[in-house]
C-alpha cells in the first residue's frame, strides 16, 4: 500500500485509515458529518496527493492532446483548464482528467489516481508518435485542494496574487505561505476553492500553514464522496467506466463530435449519437425512507431497468440522493422508479441534477 | 464506560434481560467505528428471530452495518424515535439509542455472551 507524503501527519492527527486507489488514506478525521457541513460552511483542505499529474511539452502537444481527448483542446487559451473524457477507440472511457494549458506547446495534465499509469502508458504512447514529451510528476509534487464558501478569501492574504482573479477553471503559478505553488481554480465539492500543488519539501508547511494558521480544516474521503455526490460530479469506477461511453455516462457535455478534428473514439461516439445510447445518467432522489446505496438495482416496479451508480443521504438536503445509470426512456426528470433496497422496492423519482451546488461555485 | 449489567457479544451488540424481555444496541465502542448513523432501519414487531439474525440495518454515512440478534426470540417493540432521531445511537448508545425488545423464546446462548469485564477485556485485547 502506498502513503501519501503527508501520511504521519494525517496519523498523528488521528484519522482513520482506508485503503483508495492502491494509498492508504485518511477517511474522516473528526466526523463525516461535521467535515461534510465545515466545507460548506466555510473551508476545509483534502489531501489529494494520490492524484496524478503529468506534464506535456513539445510543438506538437495541442495537436496531440486534441487527438488524445475527446473535448476541444483548442478552445482554451493559456492559464485555462478544460475537463475532458480520455476514450479508447470503441468510445469507452479510459479516464476522466483536467488539463491546464500554459501555452500551445506545454500543459499539466491531472489524472485520477487509480488510472495514472494506465494514462500515463496510454498517452506516452501517443507523445512518441507526436514527438511530444510526457513526464510523471505525481511523486514529487503534494495536491491539495481548500474548498468552500470562505477558501479563497481565507487564502488571499497569504497567496502572491488573489486567488479571486481567478475565473472557474483558470489558473496561475503563484506563491502562498511563502512557497512557490500551481493553483487552479478547480475542485470537486460543488464550492468555490482552490486546486495546489506544490513540490514535495514545501508540501508539509503549505499544509499546516492552511490548518492551523487558517484553522481550515483537514478533510477525509467519506465527505469528499458525500460532496461530490450532491454536484452530481461522476467519480471515476462508479459512473465512468471503461465499458460505458461518455455519452451515456453524463459527461457528453465534455465530448466535441462538432468539432473537425479528429480524436480517438470519435467515430465509435458519432454512430452513438445517430441512434441514441440506451443508457443514461440521471440524478435521483427517494420519495420514501431508505438510502440508496452503489449497486443497489433500479426497477420500473417489475423489472430491473437500472442500478445505482453512487449514493448517500444528502447532508445538505437531508433527502437520499442517488447517481443512477437507467434505461434512456426513463431518465427524464418526474420519471417514478424504485431502488431495491435489501428485497424491498422503495419509491424514487428522477430529479435534474445538481442535487446541490453553491451559487456561488463559477463566480 | 461499559454498564455493568449489561451482557455483549464479540460483534459489540449489548443486551439487557429483564425477565424475557431482552432490549438490544450496539455498544459505544460500535458506534465510534461506525461514525455518524445516518439511518436505522428497524424490523415490524411480531418478526422471530434465531440468533445472529439481522434484527436492524444502521446506516452511517459510508457504510451499511447489520446488528445480529444475541439471542432468538419475538420482536416485541421497536425504538420508533430513532426512524427521526438515528443520531442517538451515537449519542447515547447504551440508553435512548436501544434497537428492539425482544421476547425471549429461550435463553440458550446466554451464557455464550460476555459480561462487562470479559467485553473490556476483548476490548482491551484488539482482537475484535
Amino acid at each position: 500500500m502506498k502513503k501519501l507524503p503527508l501520511h504521519a501527519w494525517h496519523q498523528l492527527r488521528g484519522a482513520k485509515a482506508g485503503e483508495y486507489a492502491g494509498f492508504t488514506m485518511p477517511l474522516y478525521y473528526s466526523q463525516p458529518l461535521a467535515e461534510h457541513k465545515a466545507v460548506r460552511d466555510r473551508a476545509g483542505v483534502f489531501d489529494i496527493s494520490h492524484m496524478g499529474q503529468f506534464v506535456c511539452t513539445g510543438e506538437k502537444a495541442t495537436a496531440m492532446l486534441q487527438y488524445a481527448l475527446a473535448n476541444d483542446v483548442k478552445s482554451i487559451g493559456d492559464g485555462q483548464a478544460l475537463y475532458s473524457p480520455l476514450c479508447k477507440q470503441d468510445g469507452g472511457v479510459l479516464d476522466d482528467l483536467i488539463i491546464y494549458r500554459y501555452s500551445p506547446d506545454r500543459y499539466r495534465i491531472i489524472v485520477n489516481a487509480d488510472t495514472r499509469q494506465k494514462d500515463f502508458n496510454w498517452l506516452t504512447a501517443l507523445a512518441g508518435m507526436f514527438g511530444v514529451e510526457l513526464s510523471d510528476l505525481s511523486a514529487g509534487q503534494c495536491l491539495f485542494a481548500i474548498q468552500g464558501p470562505q477558501a479563497m478569501a481565507l487564502l488571499a492574504p497569504h497567496c502572491g496574487a488573489d486567488p479571486a482573479n481567478l475565473k472557474f477553471f483558470g489558473f496561475m503559478e503563484t506563491t502562498l505561505f511563502g512557497a512557490n505553488v500551481f493553483m487552479a481554480r478547480t475542485g470537486y465539492t460543488g464550492e468555490p476553492g482552490v486546486e495546489v500543488s506544490v513540490a514535495l519539501e514545501d508540501g508539509l508547511g503549505v499544509w499546516e500553514s492552511i490548518t492551523e494558521k487558517l484553522a481550515i480544516p483537514p478533510i477525509g474521503l467519506v465527505a469528499r464522496d458525500t460532496l461530490r455526490l450532491e454536484p452530481g460530479y461522476s467519480l471515476y469506477g462508479h459512473e465512468l467506466k471503461e465499458e460505458w461511453s461518455p455519452l451515456e455516462s453524463g459527461i457528453g457535455w465534455a465530448v466535441r463530435l462538432d468539432v473537425d478534428d479528429d480524436f480517438i473514439g470519435k467515430e465509435a461516439l458519432f454512430s452513438l449519437t445517430g441512434r441514441g445510447t440506451d443508457y443514461l445518467r440521471a440524478g435521483l432522489e427517494l420519495i420514501e425512507r431508505g438510502i440508496p446505496r452503489a449497486d443497489y438495482p433500479v426497477t420500473d416496479g417489475q423489472q430491473q431497468v437500472g442500478i445505482v451508480t453512487s449514493g448517500a443521504l444528502s447532508p445538505t438536503t437531508g433527502k437520499s440522493i442517488a447517481l443512477i445509470r437507467v434505461q434512456a426512456p426513463l431518465a427524464k426528470p418526474g420519471t417514478r422508479l424504485f431502488v431495491d433496497i435489501r428485497g424491498k422496492p422503495v419509491e424514487a423519482v428522477v430529479v435534474k441534477l445538481p442535487f446541490y451546488v453553491n451559487p456561488a461555485l463559477r463566480k | 464506560m461499559i454498564p455493568a449489567d449489561l451482557k455483549y457479544t464479540g460483534q459489540h451488540e449489548w443486551l439487557r434481560l429483564e425477565g424475557d424481555i431482552a432490549t438490544v444496541g450496539i455498544t459505544d465502542f460500535a458506534q465510534e467505528q461506525l461514525t455518524d448513523i445516518v439511518f436505522v432501519d428497524l424490523p415490524e414487531a411480531g418478526r422471530k428471530v434465531l440468533v445472529g439474525d439481522s434484527v436492524a440495518v444502521l446506516e452511517s454515512v459510508k457504510s451499511v452495518s447489520d446488528v445480529y440478534s444475541p439471542l432468538a426470540g419475538e420482536v416485541v417493540e421497536v425504538n420508533t424515535t430513532l426512524e427521526a432521531n438515528p443520531q442517538l445511537v451515537n449519542e447515547d448508545p447504551f440508553g435512548t439509542g436501544w434497537m428492539v425488545k425482544l421476547k425471549v423464546a429461550n435463553k440458550a446462548g446466554l451464557d455464550k455472551l460476555m459480561d462487562s469485564a470479559a467485553y473490556q477485556a476483548y476490548l482491551d485485547s484488539a482482537n475484535h
